[in-house]
Formats: C-alpha cells, sequence, structure tokens
C-alpha cells in the first residue's frame, strides 16, 4: 500500500521525505518534547495540505464504497501520524476513522477477520486519542461505534461489548450533545441495535433527525478538525424513514443528501430502491 | 566531552532502515510490510533482513496473516524494543552539542 503522493512530489522525494521525518519525529518526541518544544506549527501548512488530501481520498472511497481507497487514505493519515505532526490526538482520530470505514466495509462484505483486525486497531488509535485528549468527543463516539462492530462479529460476548459501546458513545454525547457526527454515529448505531436492547427505527430516527438540523447550523472553519458526515446522516435519516414505510420523506432525505454530495453511492442506491 | 565518554548507541538499532522501522511503530499501533518499505524508502529484501534483525533482538513482533487472499506482514513494536529505543535517543543526545540542542528545539 504505497503512500500517495498527496502534494505532487516527486514519490521517491517524499518517500525519502517520509523517512527522514520519521527519524526526526522520535527526536522530536523524546529530546525535544523535554526541552519544552511544541515541533507543530513548522509544519502546519504541510499538515493541512496531507489531511485534506487524505480526507478527500477517505471520501472518495465513502462515495465509491472503494476498500482501496480507504486503505490509501489510511496509509496517508498514517504517514501524517509518523511523522509526529499530532494535533491533539487528532491524527491518531484520522486513522481511527479510516479504520471504522474498513471495518464497516469488511463487515459488510462478510469479511469478518478483516473487519475484526480494522475494528481492533481502530479502536487502539482512538484510544490514543482520548489518552492525549479525554474530553475528545467524536473520538470516544467513534469508538464506541467501533465496539460495536465488534458485537456483530463476537455476538457471545454481546451482553459486555454492548455495554461498552454505549458507554464510550453515552460519554461522546455527555461532552458534546450538539456534535452532528456524534449525533449520527449514534443514530445509525441505534438502526443496527435490537429495540430490545435500547436501539430500533424509532430511536435511530430521534438521533438522526437531530444530527441532520446540527448539521445544518455547522461551520467548521479549522481545516484540521472533523467535518464529514452531512450526506451521510441524510442518507441514514432517509433509510430510518423507509424502515417506516415512509417513502416520501426517505426519498426527501436522499435527494437533499445528494445535493450535499452527488457523489454519494450510497444515497444513490438507497434513492433508486425506494424508486423502484 | 571526549570520544571515550559517548554513551555507546544500540547496534541493533543504529542503521537508518531499523530506526526508521522503530519510529514509525513507536508512533503506530502496527504497521504493514508494504506501509514499513514505502515509509522507510527502501526494497522488500533489504526491509526483511533489517526486520528479522529486529524480531531477533525482541524489539518488534512479526505477524503473518491474510487480508483477503493476499499474504499480509504486520510489525508491532515490543515494550522491549520501546524502551530500546528511548535508551538509543537518550545516548544520542549526549553526542549533540547544546547549540544543536538549542537551535533545533
Amino acid at each position: 500500500m504505497p503512500i500517495k503522493n498527496c502534494r505532487g512530489h516527486h514519490p521517491g522525494r517524499l518517500k525519502r521525505r517520509i523517512a527522514a521525518a520519521a527519524l526526526w519525529g522520535v527526536l522530536a518526541a523524546l529530546v525535544f518534547a523535554a526541552a519544552g518544544a511544541s515541533g507543530h506549527t513548522a509544519g502546519q501548512e504541510a499538515l493541512v495540505q496531507g489531511l485534506r488530501s487524505a480526507q478527500k481520498t477517505l471520501q472518495a472511497g465513502m462515495d465509491a464504497w472503494d476498500p482501496d481507497k480507504f486503505l490509501a487514505a489510511r496509509d496517508q493519515f498514517l504517514g501524517l501520524l509518523v511523522m509526529q505532526k499530532e494535533s491533539g490526538g487528532l491524527l491518531s482520530y484520522y486513522v481511527g476513522l479510516a479504520d471504522f470505514r474498513l471495518a464497516s466495509y469488511y463487515l459488510a462484505s462478510g469479511k469478518t477477520a478483516e473487519a475484526d483486525r480494522f475494528a481492533s486497531e481502530g479502536q487502539q488509535y482512538l484510544e490514543k486519542a482520548t489518552q492525549v485528549d479525554p474530553k475528545f468527543a467524536e473520538a470516544l463516539a467513534l469508538n464506541g461505534y467501533l465496539v460495536g462492530i465488534e458485537v456483530a462479529l463476537h455476538p457471545d460476548q454481546a451482553m459486555e461489548l454492548g455495554m461498552k459501546s454505549f458507554e464510550y458513545l453515552n460519554r461522546g454525547l455527555a461532552l458534546e450533545p450538539d456534535n452532528p457526527r456524534i449525533q449520527y454515529l449514534n443514530g445509525s448505531y441505534l438502526m443496527y441495535v435490537p429495540e430490545a436492547y435500547g436501539g430500533g427505527a424509532d430511536r435511530a430516527l430521534e438521533s438522526l433527525a437531530k444530527a441532520v438540523a446540527l448539521f445544518e447550523k455547522e461551520a467548521v472553519t479549522d481545516p484540521l478538525r472533523p467535518s464529514w458526515g452531512k450526506d451521510e446522516a441524510l442518507t441514514y435519516l432517509g433509510m430510518a424513514y423507509a424502515k417506516k414505510n415512509d417513502a416520501e420523506r426517505a426519498r426527501g432525505c436522499f435527494r437533499k443528501a445528494l445535493a450535499v454530495n452527488p457523489a454519494f453511492g450510497l444515497a444513490k442506491s438507497e434513492l433508486a430502491k425506494i424508486d423502484k | 566531552m571526549t570520544p571515550d565518554k559517548f554513551a555507546p548507541l544500540d547496534p541493533v538499532i543504529h542503521s537508518q532502515v531499523r530506526l526508521a522501522v522503530l519510529s514509525i511503530l513507536a508512533s503506530a499501533v502496527q504497521a504493514d510490510f508494504n506501509f514499513l518499505k514505502s515509509a522507510a524508502g527502501t526494497t522488500d529484501g533489504n526491509l526483511s533482513t533489517h526486520l528479522a534483525k529486529l524480531e531477533e533482538a525482541g524489539y518488534i513482533r512479526i505477524k503473518k496473516s491474510f487480508q483477503g487472499r493476499k499474504p499480509l506482514t504486520t510489525c508491532i513494536l515490543t515494550e522491549r524494543g520501546r524502551s530500546a529505543l528511548s535508551r538509543y535517543v537518550k545516548a544520542l543526545e549526549d553526542y549533540l552539542p547544546k547549540e544543536i540542542k538549542s537551535k533545533a528545539s
């Protein structure tokens, strides 16, 4: 899985830069941290560009539901992380986000060993992110969702893992109840949880509707902060309406999702399904 | 400081590729072979040799599995490897004059 040449540099030069930066990273972390230096601002612009490129690759993977793009994005995020341009646990979060996409993809494809690998690794990166910043609400919520994927993979541990996943999601929700991505993660997770265990279409719908309303008001100005999910929240809200046999509202949501992101494959296929 | 007072540098780590591998694994939960090859800027054969040395020293653990039908080799830094890396960097620090340290920071 080669690291994508995201900044238009010669690949060989990029490799050498990453290798050099990786070496520098150890010294920066262990030597200069002791001297009280953050080592972060100098590479800020490169970090923003690298992050944007990786986010774009990840979104392209989501649009086309393509595991190769998810893996390429993951390598880009991991490349940034090993270059030590850490930013409050944010890069660990993004690797965890790519792992979340991969675990979801492989779970849906029935490739359980791969799903397990990425769910487990993603949790470790998200734990790292919340070790750096214990109030990183989105990392907590995403971790909760990944634990939820483990429920599907290990039904013998469903009770224990189910409680753990709700604990993480609820901690995220308690910290940032008005974060649209957390409401979206909560809502989309509840879609797959049986009603008897606190899930179901009604509860999912409530959280997804809240997510959509919050996305309407959201304006992310910091390019490093997560800003994904509006198209997904609208699509999942449509799926929740479809589950309740409200085809008209479902159709409206899918169309809105496509207005936000015309390339979003899931919204296209769900709209086609309902228009059949 | 005279050369005979320099702290010894761990010969297992004192190679560009092996140091790069350890520093990558210090940041990542684990990394697969292709990622390490690309990030360390080396070849399959060269990386394999260096990984074997690191594994032999107990600094990394190598797992062989499959991703779909493709074989997948992943490497994880062990606690022993993490401690060795810290000691290496600390020892290396003793080699640096104060002016270089302050310029770099």
